[in-house]
């Protein structure tokens, strides 16, 4: 099921309201991935993600019915963001490091296309790289690059996620990309030729 | 602090700015105009931009779908839950060390205003040789002070039956002082010269505060002269609980022995002179026996603080004190269990 069909999503919710929890599950079908993911890049632990997840569909299931439009996507994300907010406050300040591993060889951080093994482990590398680089953000700095750059959020979506107005949403965009591009220039040796950063006078 | 604001607004409208601009085209912003001096930034973001946009989503390792047990089983809140106490005990330092702050400062904003006042009584009680005669005088560091270590700043009081001495504070060396020796609260009618300021006149030297090795050699001479007191006057002494507070005789002579007249013009201890305070009265104003003794004059005013109708007495530092300590400790403990 496309996550962006809001019609079916609708029937969906509206039977999901009436207590159906097996359309609600199609529901969590369709978003698991995005939740996931977002969760993940948040608290960089596999472990604690799955169970963040997990708890998100659940307490969105049992508040459906205060769901206020039909836009299940950003909804739901709200719910995963402050659950992950929530945990990474009681787990200290900085997300957990010991998992770009994980995302690398799980999910293959960069999109590729036909690509030689030195690509491939140039790819890699940068995707380790990109990670770490999230990691160094601020946790709504970093909510914001992975919803929007990401996800590819509207900044709609972005806001009503993040429960703040559209304009906050562009700020913590704009200097979550200049601290991510200051933190791999400064750490990255060598960006592959079409991620290349232009050296750009002052 | 105003451009500085100014300067913060300013660089969220060009983050806005910035951000609207790479986003722009087909399916994302409208086109928005950029200023000539973020061209450049732009530039540099849009890059950044591509290269997040390139990272793929990581896949679900597994179905999150809901079973009805899941359900069930976040459906049935703990205790702690349906209670909401835990919720009550997590907050319930910070709530405490908010309202022990608040106290704080309104001890501290009170002493500053003058409002409050700092105590600074304390009590030291010697029992005479007789047992018969009492003086509850309460002195403050600077009355203790003032009446050490030579003068005679003895007094007689209505209250009880036992001489006191009334070194006020520690600060006062009299507070150091071991007690006093045994002294008689009467004197002979010529001990002259008996308010706080007068001079070690020996006869007159009548300090009930500690005293000085001088004095405390005088003792067998003043003992010898509660002895040569008739024993109307040690009934008089006796009805000292007779007086009011402030040291007059309640109701008329009755409580007197017979043989002694009530002073003239009793007055209350407000109208009695400042250096009459804590002082016995001079001999003509003393109660007078038929034999000639003479028993102290029981109008004078205890050493008691006076109170001051400027603001409330209380032990300003220590409650001071045991608040901040309060604060820390409770703020501490709240501290500690948000970090959990």
């Amino acid at each position: 099921m496309s996550e962006h069909d809001t019609s079916q999503d609708e029937i969906l919710i509206t039977r999901s309201r009436q207590g159906d929890l097996d359309a609600f599950n199609q529901l969590v079908l369709g978003y698991q991935d995005l939740v996931f993911s977002v969760i993940l890049r948040m608290v960089r632990n596999h472990a604690t993600a799955e169970d963040i997840t997990q708890d998100a569909f659940i307490a969105a299931y049992k508040n459906i019915g205060r769901m206020r439009g039909v836009n299940f996507r950003a909804w739901v994300l709200r719910i995963a963001r402050n659950a992950t907010l929530d945990a990474i406050r009681r787990t200290g300040r900085r997300p957990e490091d010991s998992i770009d591993e994980q995302i690398v060889t799980l999910g293959e951080t960069l999109s590729s296309g036909e690509e030689s093994p030195e690509d491939y482990a140039e790819r890699r590398d940068l995707g380790r790289d990109i990670n770490r680089g999230l990691g160094e953000l601020p946790p709504d700095q970093r909510m914001a690059v992975v919803m929007v750059d990401v996800e590819g959020l509207t900044y709609d979506e972005a806001a009503d996620a993040m429960e703040v107005n559209i304009g906050t949403v562009k700020s913590r965009l704009n200097r979550g990309r200049k601290r991510l591009r200051e933190w791999i220039v400064t750490n990255v040796e060598q960006l592959p030729p079409q991620f290349r950063l232009h050296d750009v006078d002052p | 602090m105003i451009f500085g604001l100014w300067r913060n607004r300013r660089q969220e409208q060009d983050d806005e700015l910035l951000s609207a601009y790479i986003d722009r085209g087909p399916g994302g912003e409208p086109e928005v105009e950029l200023p000539e001096h973020l061209r450049a930034e732009a530039q540099e973001l849009a890059e950044i931009a591509a290269l997040m946009r390139s990272v793929v989503r990581v896949p679900a390792p597994r179905s999150f779908a809901l079973t009805p047990e899941m359900v069930q089983a976040s459906d049935s809140p703990s205790f702690a839950e349906r209670t909401g106490w835990s919720l009550a005990l997590f907050r319930a330092p910070a709530i405490a060390a908010a309202a022990a702050a608040f106290v704080l400062g309104l001890l501290v904003i009170g002493n500053i205003a003058g409002v409050l006042e700092q105590e600074r009584a304390s009590d030291v009680s010697v029992t005479s040789a007789t047992g018969t005669s009492s003086l509850a005088a309460q002195a403050d560091a600077e009355t203790a002070a003032q009446a050490q270590p030579a003068s005679g700043g003895s007094a007689a009081a209505p209250a009880g039956a036992a001489a006191t001495v009334a070194p006020a504070s520690a600060a006062a060396p009299a507070a150091a002082a071991p007690a006093a020796p045994p002294v008689a609260a009467a004197m002979p009618a010529s001990a002259d010269a008996v308010d706080s300021d007068s001079s070690s006149d020996a006869a007159g030297d009548t300090s009930l505060a500690a005293p000085p090795p001088a004095m405390e050699a005088q003792a067998p001479v003043m003992e010898s002269a509660i002895g040569g007191i008739s024993e109307d006057a040690a009934d008089a002494i006796d009805r000292a609980d007779l007086l009011g507070a402030d040291g007059v005789a309640a109701g008329d002579d009755a409580g007197l022995p017979e043989g002694f007249e009530q002073a003239p013009e009793p007055g209350s201890a407000d109208e009695l002179p400042p250096r009459s305070r804590g002082s016995l009265l001079p001999p003509d104003e003393a109660l007078t026996g038929d034999d000639g003794s003479t028993a102290l004059d029981f109008r004078i005013a205890s050493d008691a603080p006076v109170p001051d109708d400027d603001g409330v007495t209380l032990p300003l530092w220590q409650l001071e004190v045991a608040f901040g300590l309060l604060v820390l400790l409770l703020g501490g403990a709240a501290f500690a269990m948000k970090r959990r």
